[in-house]
């Protein structure tokens, strides 16, 4: 990461790449020569078109790559921080506003702000007991946007808001915006952070596009204490080239500094930080001198968690055909459904100004002081009691108890000796002995007999394919497979009932149903050459993953989805 | 009717088929049945299995005819197995061949367990594993039904990735808003006009794109597995993120000890109505509404409407809800409890000095920590406020 190619950089492409006429990094395809520059995995850069790679390799790659990164080392048992109190801030000074030719050639201020936006929803996804709020820095001065709170769309709204008026802001071309100040973006953020409760993370997410900061004190010397003090973790996302001062002061309180090569580096970088990070043993020791000098006894197990018990309500839904007011926050998860209108009472009190009563016919009932209010999770309106759903904290558990990452099979078995025989077979019988033949074939194949119970159509599958050059063998894939999987069919069964460690069939996806781990019998048996597309869906069909805990297989796709987006396992979750 | 007022649908139906449940509710069927029969009135016990799978099939066919482009996928689920079938041509037989297919199954496990367990009494020696076995079959009572969700929205992923927009293998974790960099700020002004900023832009492109719209149907009839609760909150919020409608339809025993509704099943459909409000739930009444095709008629007349269409018509509404936690420690439902805020387990009564669940040591007295914050709060403030001035 300490070697970061910025956009300053990016004047020299590869020697290999055409040049044209005008300066590179003006020129549309300029970011191409960035994605062509990859890590292999051993960390040295590999100068070779993505489009070269089979896809089976990609796929790896891609596997790889989110391993290394926070998202994927979720396997290890860590202590996270559940409830989070996160300020973004935001640079929108001069440097910002500038083209960046590793970024898509756009205003770097555009693509953060998007990429800010993707946060805040990403944010509240994975954490919907989480807090955020906003801080934009610009003539060196900063300015809270969005407070503390849980409502994903009054952030987006702000931000929408914020950059429209950023892009519109004119003036002396080089002056716009005038500089960024680092010191000052953290104190507001923090000042805010001050406040928020112990129990909870206090967290400060910087995303700069400027080269220097205008502060006027010394950050080092005087904020960093105060951020220690208050237990402020610190991460930085540089989108030009690294910051000292920045590297310091996430290294310092525990936070992240990281540089982006390009927009989809970027986007890994922010949207990283979604995941809750870990307890760091430093706040765990400070937690404990801040809470007893009575205990030294303990201090010689300092990685002993210590948790604090934080009280909350559990409203229940409530409703009728009369409408009543609620509180609202004018966002949220949900639109407010069924709101008659909406007034604000307290425009001028600034801290409620966030908050409004509106007539609804639905709202949740506070189970402390029976007022009602529209969205959750949010601190009650009246009493200040944390109201939070069930949901939202079997939301959080998928960080405590992840999905185990699945193990990549072999492929050693894959019908090798067969292709040949349905090259030569598939003019006499057709397509449905010939996949018998394969599918028998295979080793680890139960003897149960089968019944029908999974195909897919053809027919069904003509209706959703978007026409693009790769549809038609998709099709023709599916169809095949269609038919060699008809005469086979599976029902899928685990548990120890049946013979340990298999399933039914194995090489078909347990999630979806694709056929893997076998090579497409259309590839040899109806159009023998194909083109370079049809050979890699058949290298992508060869990759299967098995659960760790079920055995089961699942396809590329399955996996990617199970541990990413879905968080459980379905065969996990059936035994 | 035009595909582009009706988009074409991705249906996945879910259907509970645990034979203990079912195998109950034939055997009240039965008594009931007699006895109404010596009065000559007909029968009003608890749907059978029979009658549900007769129901399910009209309404796919229903929902196949509703427009030609519909897609229904069939998931069965039992206790411990999940099975699918995709098609649309010989739908009826497959779905009928399945479905014996897997109580077969079901019966065949539980009658290999039962073996099992006897076998273990009869030799009176304590085996770790019948133990767990055990120990295993007792819990699970209901239907995986979690399970089914997490496959449905599996094969829901799959094709959204043939039309490019699921999570691919290839794609970045992130791809679904992808789209938004490439139009840069008119495509951000036009969002901020839009109403709803949290991603019913990538529902509305839907129908232009081409792409199914994809609905889940879960029919349960066992009562709730408290294990599956945290999966099948996993599962609402996955389909949120997907915009994919989730109904529920409960069909509940004639008996009053049986439970009269699925609150897990409620808080599913209530989580993932969100996004489009369209999410249905149904108890169905009991007696007359269970039998005689009534089934077919309440799932038709509920269900079947395209998911567009909803928000125009007098549906079956979610008004209350009960979010209520148990606590951890005693299991009573709570409407305030105290959670940690490391395992996020929930308790009654704070517990005295480490946490029931991690073990994590239970930090001071709230009044000290309190004092902390002030000062910690003050000072930033303080100092904060003067930077300003000076920037």
């Amino acid at each position: 990461m300490s070697t970061a190619p910025s956009s300053s950089t990016s004047q020299d492409p590869p020697a290999n790449a055409p040049r044209p006429a005008n300066h590179a990094w003006e020129a549309h395809s300029a970011s191409s020569h960035w994605a062509d520059i990859q890590e292999d995995a051993d960390g040295n850069l590999v100068t070779s078109s993505s489009s070269r790679l089979s896809i089976a390799s990609q796929i790896r790659r891609r596997r790889h790559r989110l391993a290394s990164t926070d998202v994927a080392r979720r396997e290890k048992r860590l202590a996270r921080h559940m409830l989070r109190h996160v300020y973004l801030v935001l640079d929108c000074s001069r440097w910002s506003r500038e083209k960046d030719g590793a970024l898509n050639n756009k205003l770097r201020m555009e693509i953060m702000m998007g990429m800010a936006m993707d946060f805040v929803r990403e944010y509240y996804d994975q954490n919907p007991l989480g807090h955020l709020g906003t801080v934009l820095v610009r003539e060196g001065e900063a300015e809270m946007l969005t407070s503390l709170g849980g409502s994903p769309r009054r952030h987006t709204l702000a931000l929408g808001a914020a950059l429209v008026t950023e892009i519109k802001r004119t003036g002396k071309p080089d002056a716009v915006g005038g500089e960024f100040s680092l010191q000052n973006g953290i104190e507001v953020a923090g000042r805010s952070l001050g406040y928020a409760p112990r129990y909870g993370s206090r967290e400060i997410i910087v995303i700069t596009s400027a080269l220097a900061t205008c502060d006027p004190g010394d950050i080092l010397a005087e904020t960093l204490p105060r951020l220690l003090y208050a237990g402020i973790r610190v991460s930085t996302v540089a989108m030009q080239a690294e910051l000292h001062v920045c590297k310091r002061l996430a290294d310092e309180t525990g936070g992240l500094a990281g540089v982006c090569l390009d927009s989809r580096h970027l986007r890994d970088l922010i949207i990283g930080h979604a995941v809750p990070p870990p307890v760091s043993v430093s706040r765990l020791e400070e937690l404990d001198d801040n809470n007893d000098q009575t205990n030294c006894a303990d201090n010689g197990h300092n990685h002993e968690l210590v948790c604090e018990f934080v009280t909350m309500g559990f409203p229940s839904k409530d409703g009728g055909d009369v409408p009543t007011l609620v509180h609202t926050t004018g966002g949220g998860a949900t639109p407010v459904n069924n709101t008659a209108f909406s007034i604000n009472p307290a425009v001028a009190d600034d801290r409620r100004s966030n908050r409004l009563i509106a007539f609804a016919r639905s709202g949740y009932v506070c189970p402390r002081c029976r007022s009602r209010c529209s969205d959750l999770p949010s601190d009650c309106a009246v009493c200040g009691l944390r109201l939070i759903l069930a949901p939202h904290l079997a939301r959080t558990f998928h960080h405590l108890f992840p999905v185990r990452p699945f193990e990549e099979l072999e492929e050693a078995e894959v019908i090798s000796n067969i292709k040949e025989d349905d090259a030569s077979m598939s003019q006499v019988n057709g397509g449905k002995s010939n996949g018998k033949s394969g599918l028998d074939a295979l080793p680890i194949l139960s003897s149960s007999p089968f019944t029908p119970i999974s195909t897919i159509s053809s027919s069904a599958a003509a209706s959703f394919v978007v026409s693009s050059s790769s549809s038609a063998d998709v099709q023709t894939n599916g169809d095949q497979n269609h038919r060699h999987h008809t005469t086979k069919s599976k029902i899928i069964n685990i548990g120890p009932s049946l013979v340990a460690k298999s399933t039914d069939c194995d090489r078909c996806c347990f999630g979806c149903l694709k056929i893997i781990g076998c090579k497409p019998l259309s590839a040899t048996s109806s159009d023998g050459g194909k083109n370079r597309e049809g050979a890699a869906e058949e290298e992508e069909s060869i990759l299967r993953f098995q659960c760790p805990e079920c055995k089961n297989v699942f396809c590329p796709d399955c996996d990617a989805y199970l541990h990413e987006t879905l968080h459980n396992c379905p065969g996990c979750l059936s035994n | 009717m035009t595909s582009s007022n009706n988009p074409p649908a991705l249906l996945l139906l879910i259907l509970d088929l645990s034979p203990p449940t079912w195998g109950h509710r034939s055997i009240i069927r039965t008594a009931k049945d007699k006895a109404l029969a010596s009065k000559n009135k007909p029968s009003a016990g608890p749907a059978v299995i029979d009658d549900v799978v007769d129901s399910s099939l009209a309404f796919l066919a229903a929902f196949c005819a509703v427009n030609r482009d519909n897609v229904c996928v069939v998931v069965g689920v039992t206790e411990s197995e999940v099975g699918e079938r995709v098609d649309r041509g010989l739908m009826n037989d497959y779905v009928r061949l399945g479905v014996a297919e897997l109580v077969n199954r079901a019966a065949e496990r539980a009658e290999k367990l039962h073996k099992q367990r006897e076998e273990a009494k009869s030799q009176s020696t304590i085996n770790d594993e019948s133990d767990g076995l055990n120990t295993n079959s007792s819990q699970d009572e209901g239907a995986a039904i979690a399970s089914a969700l997490s496959l449905a929205l599996c094969v829901i992923n799959r094709f959204m990735v043939a039309s490019h927009a699921g999570v691919s293998a290839l794609s970045d974790p992130s791809t679904s808003f992808q789209r938004r960099d490439d139009e840069g700020v008119l495509a951000l002004m036009n969002g901020l006009g839009g109403s709803n900023a949290n991603g019913s832009d990538t529902n509305q492109d839907q129908p232009q794109k081409g792409v199914l719209s994809p609905r889940i149907l879960v029919i349960q009839s066992s009562p709730d597995r408290t294990a599956d609760y945290n999966a099948l909150m996993n599962c609402a919020f996955a389909a949120n993120k997907q915009s994919v409608v989730v109904d529920g339809c409960f069909i509940p025993s004639d008996r009053k000890e049986d439970a009269t509704s699925s609150p897990y099943l409620e808080q599913l459909v209530h989580q993932t109505s969100g996004n489009s409000g369209s999410g249905i739930y149904l108890s169905v009444p009991k007696g007359q509404a269970q039998v005689n095709g009534a089934l077919s008629e309440v799932l038709l007349s509920v269900f079947l409407p395209p998911t567009h269409l909803r928000k125009e018509m007098n549906l079956p509404k979610l008004t209350k809800v009960d979010f209520r936690s148990r606590c951890f420690e005693t299991g009573e439902c709570i409407d305030v409890g105290k959670v940690c805020n490391q395992c996020l387990s929930i308790f009654k009564e704070r517990p005295r000095e480490r946490c029931w669940t991690c073990g994590a040591r239970i930090r001071r007295r709230e009044e000290k920590k309190v004092g902390v914050e002030r000062k910690v709060g003050g000072e930033d403030n303080e100092n904060g406020s003067k930077r300003m001035k000076v920037g």
